[in-house]
């Protein structure tokens, strides 16, 4: 049975905020780019269930973040279809200084705190959803999102602009 | 946060959504079929083998077409997760590399990553910025790990280059290189034929700035030497110092009238600056205060200590002491201090 036709329209709408997320938080664009494909490609086999989730595309967010923590990441070198198709890429600019420098800081954070940042600024999750998603208390989050801002304002040179 | 940090992480996301090129669905629905195919194939060779065994298997790979979507998994289903499966050996070679980039917390990195050795792995795009950088490579297993870092997604501009030698408990091969601007980098690593496809590797790429040393065995003991030298009845317990790195340490006392007592013991020079300064609110020292005197030591396996004359201390100040070894010293030197009314 062929699947949903909207699986292309959820393609098109969400590849590239997904691997922006995971590029945010891994700083390599192609880690990124794997893992949301492979998100993608598990969804697809499963279309007639997951089509059927109330939030399709939050089951498909998990499960790429799901594989980027997992042995999946590690394994995959070997595997990497996007290494396959590195000749066909399209030509870009190099990144801005100013991205690098967000990126950099990113980096900078511990684990948790850095996905929190993601989810929120990158993804636009509530502080609710990412509680509920991360199994913590909201006020955890809420923790977790002013230790980060702190560190990135200090990292990125704009902590001097905190409102008083 | 600050409305310039929101900002920059606004850019940052639709700058990096624009260099977005997703692959397609039709490479999903490639992939998928393959997948399919392959999963077909062993069904078969599984279904053989449970009826030539008398086993039965249960198929739950179709659950009824009427039955309500299961609630969404919080991991992939691994039914059709036909990755090969690394062997027990693999495995470990792959946790080791792992565990050989040590802890972020203690060694910040700027990006780091691991996998399977191949004979031809690039990965094209890390962005960096414009600095000094150590790339350090650890290779679990046997053979020869060849390594090229090239700045840019494209051309040929060569940043290092190098080798490493793969083995159970392995060494890294480190490659300083010069980010020459804000780009991205390429790393490229070929396997020879013992390592590719069964080593294990895994790679980071560390800030030349943001390096931090370990202290030696040798460093360490030298500073329990050296503080052996400034033991003395009634008098309180020397602080001990490691010379991986110049070290500043900040002494609060009360007001009053003190001697610094300083100590090296272990090869090449160490030199002493003692000032006084500030109580910050932080409970550090103000480091742009008087300076209360100087002085070089060689240190010797004999040790060499000195006493700086009475510092009449403020209220709300302290002593900042700082040490800085010689090369010779570096790392292998030990010194101590102490603060004591006189």
């Amino acid at each position: 049975m062929a699947p949903p036709a909207n699986f292309d329209q959820l393609y098109a709408a969400h590849y590239g905020d997904l691997t922006v997320q995971l590029y945010m938080y891994f700083g390599d664009r192609q880690e990124a780019h794997d893992v949301v494909q492979e998100a993608f490609c598990r969804a697809y086999a499963r279309w007639r269930t997951v089509s059927r989730y109330e939030d399709p595309v939050g089951w498909i967010r998990r499960v790429a973040w799901n594989l980027a923590l997992s042995k999946w990441r590690r394994t995959r070198t070997a595997l990497s279809f996007l290494s396959r198709q590195r000749r066909t890429e399209v030509r870009i600019e190099g990144p801005g200084p100013e991205r690098v420098a967000v990126i950099a800081a990113l980096a900078t954070l511990p684990e948790q705190q850095r996905r929190v940042v993601v989810l929120r600024y990158m993804a636009d999750l509530t502080v609710p959803e990412i509680a509920a998603r991360e199994g913590v208390a909201e006020g955890t989050v809420k923790s977790w999102l002013h230790r980060s801002r702190t560190a990135l304002a200090a990292h990125l040179g704009t902590a001097e602009e905190t409102p008083s | 946060m600050t409305d310039r940090t929101e900002l920059l992480l606004a850019e940052a996301r639709t700058q990096a959504m624009r260099e977005v090129f997703p692959p397609g669905t039709d490479q999903v629905r490639r992939t998928v079929r393959r997948r399919q195919g392959i999963a077909a194939g062993l069904g078969v060779v599984l279904a053989i083998a449970a009826i030539t065994s008398g086993i039965a298997l249960v198929n739950d790979r179709h659950p009824a077409t009427n039955a309500p979507p299961a609630a969404p998994s919080s991991g992939p289903s691994e039914n059709l997760d036909v990755f090969p499966t690394p062997d027990p050996t693999a495995e470990a070679r792959i946790s080791a590399a792992d565990d050989a980039l040590g802890d972020p917390d203690k060694q910040p990195w700027v990006v780091a990553t691991s996998g399977v050795v191949t004979a031809d792995y690039e990965n094209a795009a890390m962005d960096l910025a414009a600095d000094d950088y150590q790339f350090y490579l650890y290779c679990v297993g046997e053979g020869t790990v060849d390594i090229v870092l090239k700045d840019g997604q494209y051309g040929d501009k060569k940043m290092a280059a190098g080798t490493a030698t793969c083995s159970d408990n392995p060494e890294p091969a480190i490659l300083p290189f010069t980010q020459p601007a804000a780009n991205r980098s390429r790393v490229f690593l070929s396997g020879d034929a013992r390592a590719a496809e069964k080593a294990s590797f895994s790679f980071k790429i560390v800030r030349t700035s943001e390096i931090v040393t370990e202290a030696s065995q040798e460093s360490r003991t030298n500073a329990t030497a050296a503080a052996g030298l400034l033991d003395g009845s009634g008098l309180p317990e020397p602080a001990k110092m490691t010379t991986e790195q110049d070290k500043t340490a900040d002494v609060t006392k009360p007001a009053g009238n003190y001697r610094v007592l300083v100590s090296c013991y272990g090869p090449g020079k160490v030199s002493f600056l003692v000032r006084t300064g500030k109580t910050l609110r932080d409970g550090t020292v103000a480091t742009n205060g008087p300076t209360e005197g100087t002085i070089t030591h060689e240190c010797t396996g004999e040790g060499q200590f000195s006493s700086f004359a009475s510092v009449t201390l403020a209220a709300g100040s302290g002593f900042s002491i700082t040490a800085q070894a010689d090369s010779a010293a570096r790392n292998k030197a030990g010194w101590a201090y102490l603060v004591i009314p006189g």
